[in-house]
């Protein structure tokens, strides 16, 4: 029961992930043909399809989202990599089918910012919280002692050596949460950076095969959009 | 949502959470920028325009606003840092100064339990709502304003159709708040995609309707769809700690709460420098409506032992606690040498007043440590000498000495803990010793050291100690011997008869 439930997961969590990008590649195409209406009018006629399309894809998003939901209670752990990894093998056949290249470098943007990036920070951040779970028992057992034993403090005169006491312990559990959010901050910092810099070098693959004849304006739209949005939508989070 | 009461506690430090919600924004900013970029050299690609100084010109932008996207990161997460370091070490000094304040009668309002999950626990709540809940509270109203500002500027029929959404999410928000539904955080992600989902439908059926019949260009299609996708992203953020925001914003509430209770009016004299005299003259107190003590009247003459006996549960600690300063409510008169103690300031009561009780604290810590609470400044020597006089020192000398651990609770016996207890009190050297039911519970030799130094206090010393137990076989031989039964004092003398 529990794999078959984790099956199913992963495949609506795949459909959620790329109903957005169909979003995006249907939007793109009926921006691509409503734009191009004067010099090719006889297109136009596709545009009412699509809007279909994009509605279909909303319910679709929503529905699989609200099943996966309901479907994650049953299960013990999130298949987050497993619906990363399909997704990102679907969406580099994708686009590898409008161009080689293309394919390539998604290929190479999905496995920086769905793994390289994620798995390598992961490694490291569980040190950091043992680490900050360590220093935070400890100081909250301090204070926790010190609240049990407060009429004593009182009793004795002893409330503002205690009050820096649990100062000092308060700042021990700042600096290793610190540590935690600096850790944190340079993976969304190396994320934004490499779906930025993706993100661009695709624009200018797309452009650069464009102007060779390789690609049409209409693929252009279609693949810039999709390819922008699936990398946002590749993440283990 | 807000408790702006927990921001004006901040005072200045409240700053951090502006400056996360600025930071977000301007990345927000910065994003928004590089994709102006995006759709304006595509728009070129699609009009022809080959202008490679405007290419250069448009990935410098780009390029540009990633490196400060990145910046803004940065300081996003340093601001978050400093927040929920702020936060966490001014509440935890609010709670305790407060503490402080309310002296010993701090028991009539909170529990040590409830002090003890308020400063640790709650401070986890306290910290999250604070450096995380409020700044996505900004930044979903200041990010959702900017996007449907930009896009107003483009399509204001978009962004009426996408304001129309967003008030169903905030009332959606509203209510959650108001009837405290705790939604499971992934169905609230569900019910935003929804809307973020369907929103963008309308945006981009809107934006295809206006490119067609020529209002906008395509840079600004590609815009106003990339918006309408990414309208709902701050609110979503938001929607992310709903869930918690709402159950961290009830323990800080219960925390400022407690911030705002009204501390008792501190008395301003000292307690004279003569030996110390105790009168209780038709002492009454009542719990809630019940009355406990109907009418105590008892002397304890400067330097002697008096004891007090009686049935649990008739007031004989309610009574101490008077003496403390624990409870401060009581009727009738209590005089500490001729002054009433409601008059005496608590911390000159309790310097020259110490008192163990069944439930006294033993520290965490070491051996040295707890001593060193009775008295900071004492010496090596002296910490030895009190552990001999309880009859403690070869016992603590056996298993490590001064520097013993006592951290895990067995390294002691009860009776052990006691004595330990006895050897901090008279570190303090105070005039005024107070026990209660101090030897309930323990061995009979340790019973017999502590019975021994309590009653050498008043004979040898010439302290002045009130002795309070459960059992009248403790207090035999005290300078006097009161009981008390239903809250009065039943009879008294050197030597009652006792049945």
């Amino acid at each position: 029961m529990e794999k078959t439930l984790n099956i199913i997961d992963i495949i609506l969590g795949v459909i959620v992930h790329l109903s957005v990008v169909f979003a995006a590649f249907i939007g793109a195409e009926d921006i691509y043909i409503a734009v191009n209406g004067v010099r090719e009018p006889g297109n136009l006629r596709q545009l009412p399809l699509g809007l279909s399309l994009f509605a279909l894809v909303v319910v679709l998003r929503v529905v699989c989202g609200f099943f996966q939901a309901i479907c994650s209670r049953y299960i013990e752990k999130r298949n987050n990599a497993a619906i990363c990894i399909t997704f990102s093998i679907i969406m580099t056949a994708l686009l590898a089918i409008e161009h080689p290249v293309v394919g390539i470098i998604c290929a190479i943007a999905y496995v920086t910012i769905g793994g390289m990036i994620p798995v390598s920070n992961a490694m490291n951040i569980e040190k950091l919280k043992e680490s900050y779970q360590e220093v935070r028992e400890e100081g909250n057992d301090f204070i926790a002692d010190v609240a049990y034993g407060i009429d004593e403090v009182l009793q004795y005169g002893r409330g503002q050596d205690t009050i820096v006491d649990i100062g000092k312990r308060s700042m021990d559990a700042a600096d290793a949460k610190q540590k935690l959010l600096d850790h944190e901050k340079s993976k969304q910092q190396l994320l934004a950076l490499a779906r930025s810099v993706f993100t661009v070098i695709i624009l200018f693959l797309l452009l650069f095969l464009y102007s060779r004849g390789k690609m049409s304006m209409e693929d252009l739209f279609i693949v810039c959009a999709g390819a922008v949005f699936s990398f946002r939508e590749c993440n283990l989070d | 949502m807000v408790k702006t009461r927990l921001l004006k506690l901040m005072g200045k430090d409240s700053l951090e959470v502006l400056q996360e919600i600025i930071w977000q924004w301007i990345g927000l900013l910065a994003q928004l920028v590089l994709v102006g970029c995006i759709a304006i050299t595509i728009s070129d690609a699609f009009y022809g325009i080959t202008d490679s100084n405007r290419i250069i010109r448009y990935l410098l932008i780009a390029a540009l606003s990633i490196a400060s996207r990145l910046i803004f990161l940065k300081l996003f997460y340093d601001a978050k840092a400093n927040a929920s370091r702020a936060v966490s070490e001014k509440i935890r000094r609010e709670i305790y100064g407060k503490i402080t304040r309310l002296g010993n009668s701090y028991s009539g309002i909170i529990t040590r339990e409830k002090i003890a999950t308020m400063l640790t626990d709650d401070m986890v709540s306290v910290e999250e709502y604070y450096s995380v809940f409020l700044p996505r509270i900004g930044y979903a109203i200041l990010g959702t304003i900017t996007m449907a500002v930009m896009l107003g500027m483009i399509n204001a029929k978009v962004m009426f159709v996408l304001i129309f959404a967003i008030l169903i999410i905030i009332l959606f928000f509203v209510l959650a708040k108001k009837f405290e539904l705790i939604i499971p955080v992934k169905y609230i992600i569900v019910a935003l995609d929804a809307f973020t989902f369907i929103g963008a439908y309308f945006g981009y059926r809107s934006t295809i309707n206006e490119l067609l019949v020529g209002n906008i260009r395509l840079e600004w299609a590609l815009i106003t769809f990339f918006l309408t996708l990414e309208i709902f992203k701050p609110l979503r953020r938001l929607g992310e700690v709903l869930e918690n925001g709402i159950m961290d914003s009830k323990k800080v509430e219960n925390v400022l709460d407690f911030l705002k209770k009204r501390e008792p009016k501190e008395g301003k004299e000292e307690v004279s420098e003569e030996p110390v005299r105790i009168v209780m003259d038709c002492v009454k107190y009542s719990y809630d409506g019940k009355e406990v003590l109907k009418s105590a009247s008892l002397l304890i003459p400067a330097g002697s032992i008096v004891g007090l006996t009686g049935p649990k549960a008739t007031g004989k600690s309610t009574l101490v606690k008077i003496l403390t300063k624990e409870n401060r409510a009581y009727k009738g008169s209590v005089k500490i040498n001729g002054r009433e103690l409601s008059g005496i300031k608590e911390e000159a009561l309790l310097k020259d007043l110490t008192y163990i009780t069944d439930e006294s604290h033993i520290f965490k810590s070491t051996v040295r440590a707890n001593l060193q609470l009775g008295n900071k400044k004492v010496s090596e020597k002296k910490m030895i000498g009190a552990l001999s006089v309880v009859n403690l020192w070869s016992e603590i000398k056996e298993m490590g000495g001064l520097d013993l651990s006592i951290e895990d609770d067995y390294v002691l016996t009860l009776g052990q803990k006691r004595r330990l207890l006895l050897a901090r009190a008279l570190l303090k050297n105070s005039r005024v010793y107070v026990f209660d039911n101090i030897t309930s519970f323990i061995d009979g030799t340790s019973k017999e050291i502590i019975r021994g130094i309590i009653f050498k206090l008043a004979n040898d010393m010439k302290r002045t100690v009130f002795y309070v137990s459960d059992e009248y076989d403790d207090v035999r031989g005290a300078d006097t011997v009161y009981t008390l039964s239903e809250g009065m004092i039943d009879e008294y003398g050197k030597d009652i008869k006792h049945n």
